[in-house]
């Protein structure tokens, strides 16, 4: 049986102070999601979807696991990662982890990205952070990744700010930095959702074949099953900061038994297959 | 069927260093009334100058565009004020579309108050009428816009364009920044409004997925031009150009 990379148990995680939680009631339209006893687990090389409608605790829960919380959530529980309980190690662990075992794509390439920089040596720098003194073996090492992750003519590209990029050129650059250190898990929140669909298809096309490549665990975070089900092959339904089913894809498709995944089952239905 | 919306040989230019750039080029296309005519392509294709051209938001280089017979281009006065209240949009965003200052109740009843539709206390009925119509409530009136999700915000600009009982509205990727569930409802409610108002839309979008579900004919865009027209079943059965059949491609194939 393959080994459980990450072991979530019993996470929750509250809006941790007063000022926070009287926010929160003011943006009664856009609550601060809560999770509530969040529990799964994912294995070396598996490819997992997290999806839910929005507000559901997906991309709260995707910080979590990276330690990545802001200050006003508190996180409550074990997430176990390569033996460490990422919740109670210290920061100097977990910035050890974070880029060489653990890494993310956001879903905002524009403010994940440094505006003054340029992308190629925003992607060296990765590589430098962990340890790689030589600087143009660095450069070289990012360069590569770009092409693989899909960026054509990656060296000219690689010069260029992210304002003087498109959309989908830029989550290639996110997905470079984010392989470059050779991840055991990859967390990629809504990498397509900002994209038109025939870039996000070029996108998943690149990831799904790193992915394989690699080996690589996936956590797929989307609100759309049709970005899930074809690159994961287990789904994660969350609801208001819970998981309420934790299933194949294919049975999600054809027998989804909570009422919110029948929604979002229901959501991406061809139309002539509608009952 | 006659044709509410009429374009022919279409152009729309912007300026550029090295000479004007193209973003519709030579585009011809009738609407008829009461019907969904979608407007898809990839990004830069041109979908949202087209619709702004239409709309007389941006000036066309060339061409005309006939508006229930009459030419956009030349009105002028009254006949212009006319032709803005009976085409309306609605934009991607509405967080930036919807004035962050104003209650939801002014900003609906702003279009009422300029076309002088209804006397001032007719108008706040109008008003709470409208958020009821598009699902929302009488008493969202006095709130401000950061008060809603982005679905209910894309709900307050609807109510505002059919504010001023518009003929025709444009919608400009109205439902590309929802999330599934909330899209789905937000396409119903369109789709209820048509049915209710015998509303005629123009509804631009890059994803195909969400066309088929809303449009009664699809016109295809690349680069500026209208590469392929044709009744929605039959261009998802049987795509003919090339970028038809890139953007069927795109669509996540589901392993059902």
């Amino acid at each position: 049986m393959t080994p459980r990379l990450l072991a979530v148990d019993g996470l929750c995680v509250d809006a941790a102070t007063a000022r926070a939680t009287a926010r929160a009631a003011a943006h009664a339209a856009a609550p601060v999601p809560i999770l509530r006893d969040v529990t799964f687990a994912i294995k070396a090389g598996e490819t997992v979807g997290l999806l839910g409608a929005s507000g559901s605790g997906k991309t709260t829960l995707a910080l979590a696991l990276l330690g990545l919380l802001p200050t006003a959530l508190t996180a409550r529980g074990r997430v176990l990662f390569d033996g460490h309980d990422l919740l109670a190690a210290p920061e100097s662990t977990r910035r050890m982890l974070r880029g060489r075992r653990l890494a993310m794509v956001f879903q905002e390439p524009l403010t994940a990205l440094n505006p003054r920089q340029r992308v190629g040596a925003q992607v060296a720098e990765v590589a430098r952070a962990h340890g790689e003194r030589d600087a143009p073996r660095a450069m070289r090492k990012a360069l590569d990744m770009l092409d693989r992750a899909g960026l054509p003519d990656a060296e000219a590209r690689a010069r260029r700010y992210p304002h003087e990029l498109s959309g989908g050129e830029r989550q290639r650059v996110l997905l470079a930095m984010s392989l470059l250190l050779d991840p055991a898990l990859l967390i990629a929140d809504e990498p397509t959702s900002a994209l038109d669909v025939t870039v996000q298809a070029h996108v998943l096309q690149h990831l799904r074949a790193q992915q394989r490549e690699r080996g690589m665990a996936l956590l797929l975070v989307s609100h759309d099953l049709g970005v899930i089900a074809t690159t994961c092959a287990r789904t994660l339904v969350m609801h208001e900061g819970r998981i309420v089913e934790d299933v194949a894809t294919r049975q999600l498709l054809t027998a989804p038994e909570h009422p919110c995944s029948r929604a979002l089952v229901d959501a991406v239905r061809p139309v002539a297959r509608r009952a | 069927m006659t044709s509410l919306l009429e374009v022919r040989g279409l152009v729309v230019e912007y300026p550029a260093r090295d000479g004007p750039t193209r973003a519709v080029d030579d585009v011809s296309l009738d609407i008829a009334r009461g019907e969904t005519l979608a407007l898809v392509g990839e990004s830069g294709s041109g979908k949202s100058s087209l619709g702004r051209a239409v709309l007389r938001l941006v000036k066309p280089a060339a061409g005309s565009v006939r508006f229930d017979g009459s030419d956009v281009r030349t009105l002028s006065g009254g006949a212009l004020r006319q032709f803005r209240r009976r085409a309306q949009v609605v934009f991607q965003d509405p967080k930036a579309s919807l004035d962050p200052r104003l209650r939801v109740g002014d900003i609906v009843r702003e279009g009422i108050d300029i076309h002088r539709l209804a006397p001032r206390a007719d108008a706040d009925r109008r008003v709470a009428r409208l958020l009821e119509e598009v699902g929302l409530s009488a008493a969202d009136a006095s709130r401000f816009p950061h008060a809603f999700s982005g679905g209910e915000r894309q709900r307050i600009a609807i109510a505002r364009a059919l504010a001023v009982e518009p003929e025709f509205v444009v919608l400009d990727e109205a439902v590309s920044a929802l999330d599934v569930l909330v899209r789905a409802q937000v396409l119903a409610l369109l789709a209820a409004l048509q049915a209710a108002r015998g509303l005629t839309y123009l509804f631009i979008a890059h994803d195909l997925a969400v066309v088929e579900r809303i449009a009664t004919r699809v016109a295809v865009m690349q680069r500026g031009r209208v590469v392929e027209c044709a009744p929605t079943a039959a261009l998802f059965a049987t795509p003919v150009s090339p970028a038809a059949q890139a953007l069927l491609a795109a669509i996540p194939r589901i392993p059902w």
